[in-house]
C-alpha cells in the first residue's frame, strides 16, 4: 500500500522536529481543544444528569399537577407502583414585619426524599412549627437560625438550615430561596386555596428495580392510562430537563464559536502549509527528478501535514479529556450541577474528526501546487507557477470534504435549522469577505499611489504579489466580526433588559390575589404613593392536550411554538382585548356571550401549533376538559410587560373555575421595598415578585452565558493573530532581503520601521472595517429577525474595533519582523 | 551498437513575457551506451536545456527525442517521472538531497517508490561504494559539501540508471574535493557501464569524456578535443 510508504517517508521527515509547523499547531490545537473541552464539559454534566437522575427528581418517576392534588382514582394508581413522597411546591412571601422576601417554598412528607440524601445544619426531623430554609434567605431577611419568620398567616421558627437538597434542580426555575416544611405546616399557612400556583408533585420509588427506558414505560402507560388527567409524568432521565436543555444550548453556542475559530484558523493553516510547500520546492523538484509521480509527492507531503495535526489534535484532545476532572478539582464544589468526571469519547471524536476535516481541507488546495512545480524547477526556479486555477478535480474534492465537515456538524448537533443557518452564515461570511477584500485590494490597486516614500513603501507592501494581505484581511476580519456580532447582540439585549423597560413597564407582579380579596386589593394599592396604575386578570394554568383533535406530543408545530405544548401554561379570560394586544384576524367575542367556549390565540404561537381561525383546541384546567375554538389571533408586545397570555378564553368557559387574579402594579417614584413590604404583611398569601429583581436575575444568568460565548469568542480573534502570525513570518525572508536591499541604499531603520508601521496599521484598518460591517450586519440580523429587538449600534465599539486590530496588526506584525529590521545587510549580502 | 540518446533537430521554445525563447534550435544528438560526452559552452547557451530534455524534465517543441528506447515526445508527466525511475539518475550543481531525510534514506526514497524491496540495503550498499559507509544515518546538513555530492551521486545510480546526466557537479566544490568527486563519477561510471552527459564550463574536465560537444546558440557542435 503507498499509503503506508507515504506515512513512513512522512514520519522520518518530521523526526528533525515541528519547526515551521507552530502556526500549524496552534491554530489547530486551539479551535479543536475549544471544541473538545466544551464539548467534554457539557456531556459530563449531561451524562451526571442522566445518572444521578433518581436523587435529582426524587424518584423514579414523578406525577405533577398545579392547583390540584390527585384524585382517589389517580392516588390508587400511583400508590400501586411503590413508595409514593408528596411535595408541593408554591412561591410566598416571607416576612419579618419589617422586611418580606419571595420565597420557594416546599412541603415535604417523612418519606422525602426518596433517593438521595437531604442536609440539614443542626439535622433535625421539622415540627409543624418550624422550617429550614437556605442561607440566602437569613441573609436578604437579616435573620438567623432559631428566628422567627411569617409565611402566609403563620410564624414559623427557622430549626434549621439547608446545605443540600438532592431534587433542588428538579423543582425547575427558581426566583428566590428555598423555604422547606412538612405538609400540616403548609396547610397552616393558608395559602392553599382556590386557585393557588401550587405545584403538587408525587415522586415513586418504584418497587421493582427498573433502568431508565423501564421508567419511560410507565411514564407512556400512566399517560395513555389517564389521558385526561392533565398531569406531567416524567421519568428520572427528565429529571433536570431545564438544566440540561440550558447546558445543552450554552454548549451549543460555545462549541459553534469554537468552530468558528477553526475555521479562522483554517486560513492559518492554509498559510502555513503555504509556506510549508515554499521550504519544500527543491525537496519537491528533486523528488520529481528521481521519477516520483506527482500524487506520490502530494500523498507524502499530505500525510507530513495530517501527522502534525495529529499532534496538535492529540493536545486538542488531551485538555478536552482532562476538562471534566479539572473542573471538578477546582469547581465541584461551587457548580450546582452533577457531572462525572471520565473521559467523554464521543464528545473527543467530534472534535477530532472535525479538526482533522479543516486540516485537510485547508491543505489540500496549497498541497495542490505541487502540480506546478516540476524538476526542472532545480535548474530553473523561476519555473515555478506560483499562480494559476486550481484544478476542478481538487476544487470538487475540496467541497465534498466541505460538505462533509457541514455533514458531521449537523449530525452532532439536534437543532438543525439553526445550524444549518450559521453554516449557511459562516459561508456567506467567508465567501463575501473573500470578495470583498478581493475587491478592496482590486480596487486599492488602481488608486493613486500616495507621494510620500514611507507611505509608498507601505503601500506597495500590501499591494505586491504575493503578500498575504487577504487572508490576513479574511481571517482577522472574519474574528473581529464575531467579536463586533456578539458585542453588539449583547449590547441589545442588555439595552433592553437594563435601560429598555418601556415607561409603563410594571413595577411589581402580584400573584395568587384571591377572587373575594381582589377589590380590597386594589383599592388599597391605588392609594399608595408613586403608584400610577394597577391592571389585574385571572390566572389559571392548563395544558394543552390536543390541537385540531391531534394529541399534543403528535402536533407537528414549528420549533418556536412547540414550548406551548409543553406542560402548563398561563390561561385567562377576558371581555375586552387586553392592553398591549391587537387583533390580527377573527373577531373578540361579544360582552357577555354565552355560546360554545372560544379562545384568542397569539398570533405567531397558534399560527406556528398549525392552527386556523375555526379550528378546536382541547385544554385540560383543573382536571377538567375544554374544548374551544380559535375566534381570533392576538398580536402582543411582550417587551411592554403587560398583562398577557398566549391563550385567553371566552369569560363563560372558565369564570365558574376556582382560580386567582394576577395584578400589575405601575409606580412612577415611591417606596418601592416599603410598598412590598407592607403589603406582604397584610396580604400574606399574596406572592409578590418586584420586576426589577426579576430582570436582575435574568440580566445576570444572560450575562453569564454571554460572558462565557464572549470568552470563547476570544479564542476565534486570538486565532485570528495567530493567523496574521503565520502569515508575516512566511513573507519573513523575502522582507528581510528587500529590508537588507533597502538598507544597502541608504534606508534607515527609523524610516523602515514607520513603514511597516503604516502597512500594519493600513492591513488592519481594512480588516476592521470589515469585522465592523459585517458582523454589524450579521448583529442587526440577529436583532431584527431572531431576537425581534430593537438594534443598538455602538460607535464606540466600532473606533475600539478598529483601534483592537491595529493595534493587533500593528504590535504582531512589528513582533515578527522586527528580525527583518535587524538584519545585517553584509552578513545576508555575502551569504547570497 | 545502437544510440541510447537520440535528439534528431530538437527545438525547444519557452514563453517568456517578452516574447518566445527559442532555446534550442535544431539539435541533433547522438550518445550510445556507456559513452561519455562532455557538453561545454557559454552561459544561456542551452547545455542545462538539453540536460532537461534528455531527462524527459523539458518537452521538446518539435523534433523527435529518444532516450533509453522511449520516444519522450507527447507523453505525459507522470509517464516521463516513471521513465526517469527507471532510466535516468541526476546529479546537480547544489546537490539537492532532501535535508529531512538522512543519507541512506536520501538515496532508498526513489528504490522504495518503485517498489524496490531492499531498498534499505541497497542505499547501504551504495553508500559504500562511494565511501560514506560511516555517514549513514547522518542528515545533509552534517555533511560536507564533498559527501553530500558523493550520496548524490548514489542516489542518481542506486536505481540502476543506465544513464547519468550531471549538471556542474564540482560547481560549489573545491578544487580538491571536485577532483575527487570527478574521479568517483567516472570509476561509477565505468564499472555500471552507464551513459554520462557531463556539463561543465571546465574544458579539461570535458575532455575526460569520449566526446565533447559544444553548445552555442541553441546548437549543437562536436568540438576539439
Amino acid at each position: 500500500m503507498k499509503l503506508f510508504l507515504w506515512l513512513r517517508y512522512a514520519a522520518k521527515s518530521l523526526r528533525s522536529g515541528l519547526r515551521g509547523f507552530w502556526i500549524l499547531l496552534s491554530c489547530l490545537t486551539l479551535g479543536v481543544a475549544a471544541i473538545a473541552i466544551v464539548g467534554s464539559l457539557a456531556s459530563a454534566v449531561q451524562r451526571g444528569i442522566s445518572e444521578q437522575g433518581q436523587p435529582l427528581l426524587g424518584g423514579d418517576v414523578e406525577f405533577s399537577l398545579i392547583h390540584r392534588e390527585v384524585d382517589a382514582e389517580e392516588k390508587t394508581y400511583i400508590g400501586k407502583l411503590g413508595v409514593v413522597s408528596r411535595v408541593a411546591t408554591l412561591r410566598a412571601m416571607a416576612t419579618t414585619g419589617e422586611r418580606s422576601a419571595l420565597v420557594e417554598v416546599k412541603a415535604v412528607d417523612n418519606v422525602y426524599p426518596l433517593y438521595g440524601s437531604l442536609r440539614l445544619s443542626p439535622a433535625v426531623k421539622l415540627e409543624n412549627n418550624q422550617i429550614a430554609v437556605e442561607p440566602l434567605v437569613l441573609a436578604r431577611l437579616g435573620l438567623r437560625q432559631g428566628d422567627t419568620l411569617r409565611i402566609g398567616q403563620t410564624p414559623f421558627r427557622i430549626a434549621s438550615v439547608i446545605e443540600q437538597e438532592p431534587d433542588r434542580i428538579s423543582d425547575g426555575f427558581a426566583l428566590g430561596p428555598r423555604v422547606l416544611m412538612t405538609h400540616d405546616a403548609l396547610v397552616s399557612t393558608n395559602l392553599i386555596q382556590p386557585g393557588s400556583l401550587i405545584t403538587w408533585r408525587y415522586r415513586v420509588k418504584l418497587d421493582q428495580a427498573v433502568d431508565a427506558a423501564g421508567a419511560r414505560k410507565i411514564v407512556t402507560a400512566a399517560r395513555a392510562d389517564f389521558p385526561k388527567s392533565g398531569w406531567r409524568v416524567r421519568a428520572r432521565d427528565r429529571a433536570a430537563a431545564g438544566a440540561d436543555d440550558f447546558v445543552e444550548r450554552l454548549s451549543y453556542f460555545m462549541t459553534l464559536v469554537g468552530l468558528s475559530a477553526l475555521v479562522v484558523g483554517g486560513a492559518g493553516i492554509a498559510n502555513a502549509v503555504s509556506a510549508f510547500v515554499n521550504r519544500r520546492l527543491q525537496g519537491i523538484a528533486a523528488m520529481k527528478c528521481m521519477g516520483l509521480a506527482n500524487r506520490d509527492v502530494f500523498g507524502l507531503l499530505l500525510m507530513e501535514i495530517v501527522l502534525v495535526a495529529l499532534v496538535g489534535i492529540t493536545v486538542a484532545l488531551a485538555l478536552g479529556a482532562m476538562a471534566p476532572a479539572v473542573m471538578g478539582v477546582l469547581f465541584g464544589g461551587i457548580i450546582p450541577l452533577p457531572f462525572t468526571r471520565g473521559v467523554e469519547f464521543g464528545a473527543l471524536a467530534f472534535a477530532g474528526v472535525t479538526g482533522l476535516l479543516v486540516t485537510v481541507t485547508a491543505a489540500l488546495l496549497p498541497l495542490s501546487r505541487i502540480s506546478n512545480i516540476p524538476g526542472a524547477a532545480l535548474f530553473r526556479s523561476h519555473l515555478v507557477d506560483d499562480g494559476g486555477m486550481w484544478s476542478w478535480r481538487m476544487l470538487a474534492l475540496v467541497g465534498v470534504l466541505v460538505l462533509v465537515a457541514a455533514g458531521l456538524v449537523l449530525w452532532n448537533f439536534e437543532s438543525r435549522r439553526v445550524t444549518a443557518g450559521y453554516l449557511a452564515g459562516l459561508a456567506g461570511g467567508v465567501a463575501l469577505l473573500a470578495l470583498a477584500a478581493y475587491g478592496l485590494l482590486w480596487g486599492l490597486r488602481r488608486m493613486p499611489v500616495p507621494r510620500h516614500v514611507l507611505l509608498r513603501h507601505a503601500w506597495l507592501g500590501v499591494l505586491r504579489p504575493g503578500a498575504t494581505s487577504l487572508s490576513v484581511i479574511m481571517a482577522l476580519g472574519l474574528g473581529l466580526s464575531l467579536f463586533v456580532a456578539l458585542a453588539l447582540t449583547d449590547a441589545t439585549i442588555s439595552r433592553e433588559l437594563r435601560a429598555g423597560l418601556p415607561d409603563k413597564a410594571p413595577a411589581f407582579f402580584f400573584l395568587d390575589v384571591q377572587n373575594a380579596e381582589l377589590d380590597d386589593f386594589r383599592t388599597a394599592i391605588k392609594q399608595e404613593i408613586g403608584v400610577r396604575g394597577v391592571d389585574n386578570a385571572p390566572m389559571l394554568r392548563g395544558r394543552i392536550l390536543q390541537v385540531k383533535g391531534v394529541a399534543a406530543d403528535k402536533v407537528e408545530a414549528t420549533p418556536e411554538s412547540s414550548w406551548a405544548l409543553r406542560g402548563d401554561r398561563g390561561l385567562s379570560y377576558a371581555d375586552d382585548v387586553p392592553r398591549g394586544s391587537s387583533l390580527t384576524a377573527g373577531k373578540w367575542w361579544a360582552k357577555e356571550y354565552a355560546g360554545p367556549p372560544l379562545v384568542s390565540f397569539v398570533d405567531d404561537v397558534g399560527r406556528g401549533l398549525g392552527l386556523k381561525l375555526g379550528d378546536k383546541v382541547t385544554v385540560n384546567v383543573l382536571g377538567r376538559e375544554v374544548e374551544a375554538e380559535v375566534a381570533s389571533f392576538r398580536k402582543v408586545d411582550w417587551r411592554s410587560l403587560g398583562i398577557n397570555f398566549v391563550m385567553i378564553f371566552s369569560p363563560n368557559t372558565l369564570r365558574a373555575a376556582p382560580h386567582a387574579h394576577l395584578v400589575t402594579v405601575e409606580m412612577e417614584g415611591g417606596d418601592e421595598a416599603a410598598l412590598l413590604n407592607r403589603f406582604a404583611s397584610a396580604y400574606p398569601s399574596v406572592t409578590a415578585i418586584r420586576v426589577k429583581d426579576a430582570i436582575e436575575m435574568v440580566s445576570g444568568l444572560l450575562g453569564q452565558m454571554l460572558a462565557a460565548v464572549r470568552g470563547a469568542n476570544v479564542l476565534t480573534l486570538l486565532t485570528g493573530v495567530l493567523v496574521l502570525c503565520g502569515a508575516l513570518a512566511a513573507g519573513l525572508s523575502r522582507r528581510t532581503r528587500e529590508t537588507v536591499i533597502l538598507k544597502t541604499y541608504g534606508a534607515t531603520r527609523r524610516q523602515l520601521l514607520w513603514s511597516y508601521v503604516f502597512e500594519y496599521g493600513l492591513l488592519g484598518l481594512v480588516s476592521a472595517v470589515f469585522g465592523v460591517v459585517l458582523g454589524g450586519v450579521a448583529a442587526w440580523g440577529l436583532s431584527y429577525f431572531v431576537l425581534e429587538l430593537p438594534f443598538v449600534f455602538l460607535p464606540e465599539l466600532a473606533f475600539g474595533t478598529a483601534a483592537l486590530a491595529m493595534v493587533l496588526t500593528v504590535g504582531a506584525g512589528l513582533a515578527v519582523t522586527m528580525r527583518a529590521l535587524s538584519a545585517k545587510p553584509s552578513h545576508h549580502l555575502r551569504n547570497d | 551498437m545502437s544510440a541510447i540518446i537520440s535528439l534528431k533537430n530538437v527545438h525547444l521554445t519557452l514563453p517568456a513575457k517578452s516574447g518566445p525563447v527559442h532555446i534550442l534550435r535544431g539539435v541533433t544528438l547522438e550518445a550510445r551506451a556507456g559513452e561519455a560526452l562532455g557538453i561545454v559552452g557559454p552561459s544561456g547557451s542551452g547545455k542545462t536545456s538539453l540536460l532537461m530534455v534528455v531527462a524527459g524534465l523539458e518537452t521538446v517543441t518539435s523534433g523527435d527525442a529518444h532516450v533509453a528506447d522511449q520516444n519522450l515526445v507527447g507523453r505525459s508527466e507522470d509517464q516521463l517521472a516513471a521513465f526517469r525511475r527507471d532510466n535516468v539518475g541526476i546529479v546537480f550543481q547544489s546537490f539537492h538531497l532532501i535535508p529531512t531525510l538522512t543519507a541512506q534514506e536520501n538515496i532508498a526514497l526513489p528504490l522504495e517508490f518503485r517498489g524496490e524491496k531492499n531498498a534499505a540495503l541497497v542505499a547501504r550498499d551504495w553508500l559504500e561504494r562511494v565511501g560514506l559507509q560511516h555517514r549513514l544515518t547522518h542528515y545533509p546538513g552534517q555533511l560536507s559539501g564533498g559527501e553530500q555530492q558523493r550520496v548524490a551521486m548514489a542516489r542518481a545510480l542506486a536505481s540502476g540508471a543506465r544513464i547519468l546526466l550531471a549538471d556542474e557537479p564540482t560547481g560549489n566544490l573545491d578544487q580538491d574535493t571536485g577532483r575527487g568527486i570527478i574521479d568517483l563519477l567516472f570509476e561509477l561510471k565505468q564499472k555500471n557501464n552507464t551513459t554520462l552527459l557531463l556539463v561543465t564550463h571546465d574544458r579539461s574536465l570535458a575532455s575526460r569524456c569520449d566526446r565533447m560537444i559544444e553548445v552555442r546558440d541553441g546548437q549543437t557542435s562536436e568540438a576539439a578535443r
